[in-house]
């Protein structure tokens, strides 16, 4: 037992780590390959925070995650086929082809609106008197736009059942927030709106859980938002774009510290010594992890293009006659 | 029938939708005081669960509108001054009007926003015509030019589930006319020819309707026959019903207050280009706000903005060469 979770939970949480990582790790391979066009921003090393998060949501709960969160998704129970298949811009895809890495649901690309998004889900719970909460990521990039900060203090003021989670990952893009904060703990601005804030080691799956649980569960019995800083930190570049530039914004040496943390060997690490599980176990959920991330991409490698005609049927809810209109 | 102000309207339409669908609220900075006239009451009806005072955060509401909407509720979200939704841009043209289609259809996002305009001495950051703006970022735009219509495009624009903006032209709003006591809609996208003629196709929007009625009512004395096409919706504008007009008359004038450069009437003008060039017999003439700020003073305002009546007369003038 670790916490409240027994050997096979264990074992699952081990698997979420893996399946997010594998999942994220081959959507770079896809992109390599040019089986995914566009961008690609990857949470590789910050898996501890998705599945950490992915644990303290409970059914009803909801969470509106950032571009770098897809390993999130998948830890969250939503099938990797599906992702695969939207970033290949295909049919059977999440949103049929037409968001992308960038733009899947509970996802937005303008970071940092989310937590608008966020807030407003909780207000909606509010008003209804359900007993749910709302996440709401962001990085350390995105904590210093406006929308965010009008948002949290509207969550504030208003109680509303939401949990701010801020995924310090050390940049925003190739800036330091050190350079961008005086602040040593993002956290330290739940002062500013009068909520509380906590730093966690965001490379600890279990103190992401049990600290993203706790003030969850806090949010829903009505004593209102908080925010939850996790110090992680990307193992990947910002972007696929970006990587290919080389830039030199962070030193080997910082990027090795931070790997000797990896909090999936960290998590295993645990069991092992725990004697929790057996290296054959842990092997054998990697195997498995391995048929399932395959199966996906055949999945998506298999799945049809839309037709071309498809990029003007979901414009509206409500159909108007004569819109959307075609450019030539 | 009774005679009810425009805002009235407005206000009665809401709150009778309200009663019945549990899922609106109405969020605004001010709106339990009812500052701008629309939510007169309500605090003491629907309590400050539903009307809801917002800090100086449009950005943030109007995000938070976003989020209540996908989570079903249907959010209406006033603008003290028009101009503070250029604060919430991104927020409205970025996030609420793409999630639809970004999700592949799963996430509604049924919003209205109300947007009243100003005028009048108030000058730059409090004077301008957002709506074209609105309009690009395809947006349902609506501009009533009565309370008849206000009630029941108001109404489809909260029955509405994508995001829809509801621009009350200040002046106007005060005005009384007929309006029935019972609710009902009028349908987005539908124009309506207020007056009926046979020379020149007037396309007014707003508070330019009813200057665009007089001055036909003006030139009518003279023998001149304009016929007044309110759009009604901005976007998108009933594309049949102006083209049927322009048939019929040869000729087109546009009054609208937007700027000259990307406004309504730009856009007008390239439909009739597109689709009437070959009935028309006159140039498309366009009455529009000039392409600067709105300035302070009313001596320079009134080259700036169009006064209407006089304007589009000048215009008449101008393309029948009288």
């Amino acid at each position: 037992m670790i916490e409240n979770f027994d050997k096979e939970k264990c074992l699952d949480i081990y698997r979420l780590l893996k399946m997010s990582r594998r999942f994220e790790q081959k959507t770079l391979e896809l992109g390599g390959q040019g089986e995914i066009l566009g961008s690609l921003h990857v949470g590789v090393g910050q898996e501890a925070v998705h599945v950490g998060i992915a644990l303290a949501l409970k059914k009803g709960d909801i969470a509106f995650r950032t571009h770098r969160d897809s390993g999130q998704m998948v830890a969250e129970g939503i099938e990797p086929k599906y992702l695969f298949a939207e970033l290949m811009g295909k049919i059977n895809g999440y949103c049929k082809g037409l968001g992308g890495s960038m733009h899947l649901p509970g996802i937005s690309g303008v970071l940092g609106v989310n937590v608008p998004m966020a807030s407003g889900a909780a207000l909606a719970f509010k008003i209804r008197n359900e007993k749910r909460v709302a996440v709401g990521q962001y990085g350390d990039g995105a904590s210093n736009l406006g929308p965010l900060h009008e948002a949290m203090n509207m969550a504030a003021i208003w109680k509303l059942p939401a949990v701010f989670i801020c995924e310090n990952n050390g940049y925003a893009v190739t800036t330091s927030i050190k350079y961008s904060s005086l602040l040593k703990n993002l956290s330290d601005r739940g002062k500013a709106w009068g909520i509380p804030g906590e730093t966690v080691d965001g490379m600890d799956v279990m103190a992401v859980y049990k600290a993203a649980s706790r003030l969850i569960e806090r949010a829903r019995s009505g004593e209102g938002p908080a925010i939850l800083e996790c110090k992680t930190y990307r193992f990947e570049d910002h972007s696929k774009s970006t990587a290919n530039l080389v830039l030199s914004y962070r030193s080997k040496d910082e990027i090795a510290e931070w790997m000797e943390k990896d909090p999936i060997s960290r998590w295993s690490g645990r069991l092992l010594n725990e004697k929790i599980c057996t290296q054959d176990e842990i092997d054998k959920i990697d195997e498995t992890v391995e048929k399932d991330i395959e199966e996906a991409v055949e999945f998506a490698k298999n799945s049809p293009l839309p037709e071309p005609e498809d990029a003007f049927k979901y414009m509206y809810a409500t159909k108007i006659e004569g819109i959307p209109q075609k450019g030539w | 029938m009774r005679e009810i102000r425009y805002l009235k309207a407005v206000s009665e339409t809401i709150e009778a939708e309200m009663e019945k669908d549990p899922s609106i609220f109405y969020m605004g900075e001010d709106v339990r005081y009812a500052l701008k006239g629309i939510p007169r009451g309500f605090i003491d009806k629907f309590g400050p669960e539903r009307i809801i005072d917002t800090p100086i955060s449009e950005a943030g509401f109007v995000g938070i509108a976003t989020g209540a909407a996908v989570q079903g509720m249907r959010p209406i979200v006033e603008f003290q001054i028009s101009m503070f939704c250029f604060l919430a841009y991104d927020e409205i043209v970025n996030q609420a009007q793409k999630m639809y289609y970004m999700s592949g259809a799963q996430m509604k996002v049924p919003v209205t926003y109300i947007v009243p305009l100003n005028f009048g001495s108030i000058a730059g950051q409090h004077s301008d015509s957002p709506h074209s703006f609105m309009m690009h970022g395809l947006i349902k735009t609506i501009m009533p030019s009565n309370g008849y219509d206000a009630k029941g495009l108001v109404l489809s624009a909260i029955r509405d589930d994508d995001p829809v903006i509801v621009f009350l032209p200040a002046g106007i709003t005060g005005r009384k006319g007929e309006v029935p006591e019972e609710q009902y809609t009028i349908p987005i996208g539908v124009g309506e020819i207020k007056r009926e003629g046979s020379d020149i196709t007037v396309v007014a929007t707003g508070r330019l309707v009813p200057k665009a009625l007089e001055a036909a009512e003006n030139l009518a004395k003279e023998g001149i026959s304009l016929e007044v096409y309110d759009p009604r919706t901005l976007f998108p504008f009933d594309k049949p019903l102006l083209k049927k007009s322009v048939q019929k008359t040869g000729k087109a004038i546009i009054m609208d207050d937007s700027t000259r450069t990307c406004g309504f009437a730009a856009e007008v003008a390239a439909f009739l280009s597109d689709e009437c060039f070959a009935t028309l017999k006159a140039p498309v003439k366009r009455i529009t706000r000039a392409d600067v700020p709105v300035p302070f003073s009313l001596a320079l305002e009134k080259l700036v903005v169009p006064e209407g009546v006089k304007e589009l007369t000048e215009a008449v003038y101008d393309i029948l060469k009288k």
